[in-house]
């Protein structure tokens, strides 16, 4: 399990963050929603160790997150930049074969290049692996990077479960394939991966997390099952909006948002 | 451009990299106001590492054993160390416009060695006296040459002070370009580049002020020697002296290689996929200085090596270090070979600062890569 406890932060005298605790469990998906400068990015940056919190731990299979060798870190857990930047010409082959540095002892296998093929597949870019990464679309490389942190975890191994962090990993992405990461993301729970990712879209949070952690003004506003925490009158409440809800028992819920009255 | 090309192809291309470097390092050789066949320079080469017995002309000896065969190995080193510290440099910043002499890594270089030369000259001049203020021998007869461990040392120290000093010029530079222009694990470009601009003034003024002032009373080189570089002063001791600390900078950096990959992707991306970052980071600012340090106290700044090298790699090779850094240290060797041929005989007798033929070619190449960079740089 990620767990982080008490967490507070700040920039400078500006406070982000004010005792914000998450659990993240391996097999469960949990969406992190919450206002613009809620704190989302900030929560993230201290799960995966590259902020440290002023107070409050975190802590992965319950060992402190400083406690961690690096390459057993990322070995297990694997994190999904919001905005991925390389200026440099590599392959799409070549990028995704980085997810796989933490496991290559001396050169790498034809196994991990078969899971780079595999993970590419995966993300529906099966024939772009001799491709150049600049010449790709916003959208096709938020995918190659993707395909590159699936590389990173794919397989179970034996000393921790696998954790996914992805900051907005739909951004930027056209609705077949924001509908086909969250599904990715889906799949990965239920091999046992414990999957956390900032969303802003509520009706994908509703269609696709087990859990949600809602983040108002640096603290946790509720979290839960999502049908729990999303409801009409804390939405309304966290996002200053009307929200109606829509269930036909069939579909997901869906919430329609109107502008304040 | 094909950077997907297969490994064993890549392997033969820096096969073919490598033997174009030997190939111009023979040429070399044979080639200066005394002309040698190949025969001759073989012979030369043959009778000193002892595997002939045919002893050459004296004039052979002396002008390839003496002359050109150090300076052709000083060529190699330097041409390797720059271009390798180059193309390390870029990961490191990743942008490939980092070159030592655009962000200033160089002339901090330059610097420390013309401090260092001033120093150790005053150094050298002071010593008898230092010496005899300490150790006065009252019953000692006047006239006599003052002796000690201090006049001994001396030279040795203003030798080894302006490598030494050297490094630590590059090193500092590169340290306060990085702490200025990364900004949350990510390079400022712009940052990068106009904190070379400030400090390439800074030193410029520096190495002027020092060398004008004192150019007379220390062996201070010349301006143009600092900021245009040459390789006339080569010798064996301080070419064998480059070349092994350049190797043995070199071979780590090679090391490094899938930690550079990584980093290509950002500070925080590299330390998620398990790469140590501090360390790596520290240790790539400091070997590839240093590296940069030891070429510049042995033959001044040459810019733009390490600019145009790793770019030609890239365009063949593609971005990934593993090829691109032995790819450049190779090249990078030959490069530098070619442009010293050509400064020691296209104005033959009179020699060309390296730098002008350098500059000459890869100033161009630099504003070329600001074009392209407007697409596909955001700078």
């Amino acid at each position: 399990m990620l767990e982080a406890r008490e967490l507070t932060f700040s920039y400078g005298k500006h406070p982000v963050l004010d005792g914000v605790s998450l659990r993240l469990k391996p097999g469960k998906l949990v969406a992190l929603l919450g206002t613009n400068g809620a704190g989302k990015s900030t929560l993230l940056k201290l799960l995966t160790g590259e902020l440290h919190a002023r107070s409050g731990d975190v802590r992965l299979e319950d060992k402190p997150l400083p406690a961690w060798h690096t390459r057993d870190l990322a070995q297990v857990r694997a994190v999904l930049p919001q905005e991925p930047r390389l200026a440099f010409n590599f392959t799409v082959r070549d990028v995704v074969l980085m997810g796989r540095t933490p496991h290559i002892q001396r050169g790498e296998t034809l196994r991990d290049r078969e899971i780079c093929q595999q993970a590419l597949r995966r993300v529906d870019l099966q024939e772009f692996g001799d491709r150049y990464y600049l010449e790709l679309s916003g959208g096709e490389r938020q995918r190659v990077h993707l395909a590159r942190v699936l590389a990173q975890i794919w397989e179970p191994l034996e000393q921790s479960p696998r954790y996914l962090l992805m900051d907005e990993p739909v951004a930027g992405l056209d609705l077949a394939h924001q509908h086909g990461t969250l599904r990715i993301a889906r799949e990965l729970a239920a091999e046992g991966v414990g999957v956390l990712a900032i969303l802003h879209d509520i009706n994908l949070a509703l269609a696709y997390a087990d859990e949600t952690v809602l983040i108002s003004g640096g603290k946790v506003a509720a979290d839960g099952p999502t049908a729990d925490v999303l409801t009409e009158e804390r939405v309304a409440d966290v996002f200053n909006v009307q929200a109606i809800l829509h269930r036909d028992g069939t579909r997901p819920p869906y919430m329609q948002t109107l502008p304040s009255a | 451009m094909n950077p997907a090309r297969s490994h064993s192809v890549k392997i033969v291309l820096l096969v073919l990299i490598g033997l174009c470097t030997v190939a111009i390092s023979l040429v070399s050789l044979n080639t200066g106001p005394v002309k040698f066949t190949s025969g001759e320079s073989t012979q030369v080469l043959a009778y000193k590492l002892g595997l002939g017995s045919e002893k050459p002309t004296a004039l052979a000896e002396t002008v390839i054993w003496s002359l050109r065969l150090p300076r052709i190995l000083l060529a190699l080193a330097v041409g390797a160390g720059i271009s390798l510290a180059g193309a390390a440099m870029q990961g490191l910043f990743r942008n490939p416009l980092a070159d030592p002499g655009i962000i200033g890594v160089s002339s901090g270089a330059a610097t420390g060695g013309v401090i260092a030369i001033l120093f150790g000259g005053m150094l050298v001049k002071a010593a008898p006296a230092i010496q005899s203020f300490f150790s006065r021998a009252p019953d000692a007869p006047s006239g006599t040459a003052p002796e000690g461990w201090l006049i001994d040392l001396a030279p040795h120290i203003a030798t080894y002070a302006l490598p030494i000093l050297a490094m630590a010029g590059g090193v500092g530079v590169t340290f306060l370009i990085y702490r200025l222009s990364s900004i949350g694990g990510r390079t400022h470009i712009a940052t990068m580049l106009l904190t070379g601009i400030a400090v390439n003034a800074i030193a410029a003024a520096l190495i002027g002020y020092v060398v004008t002032r004192f150019a007379d009373d220390t062996q201070i080189r010349t301006i143009t020697f600092w900021t245009l570089g040459s390789l006339a002063g080569a010798n064996w001791q301080g070419a064998l002296l480059v070349a092994a600390l350049t190797l043995l900078g070199g071979l780590w950096v090679l090391s490094q290689w899938r930690s550079l990959n990584a980093f290509l992707l950002g500070e925080a991306e590299a330390f998620q996929l398990g790469v140590n970052v501090q360390l790596v980071k520290r240790g790539l600012i400091f070997v590839t200085a240093a590296m940069v340090g030891v070429t510049v106290a042995a033959c001044g700044i040459i810019g733009f090596v390490g600019l145009v090298v790793p770019h030609m790699i890239r365009l063949s090779l593609g971005p990934d270090h593993r090829w691109l850094l032995p790819g450049s240290a190779i090249l990078g060797g030959a490069v530098l070979v070619a442009a010293d041929l050509g400064a020691r005989t296209l104005v033959a007798p009179a020699e060309l600062q390296i730098g002008i033929l350098t500059a000459l070619i890869g100033g161009p190449f630099f504003l070329g890569l600001l074009l392209s960079a407007k697409r596909k740089l955001s700078l």
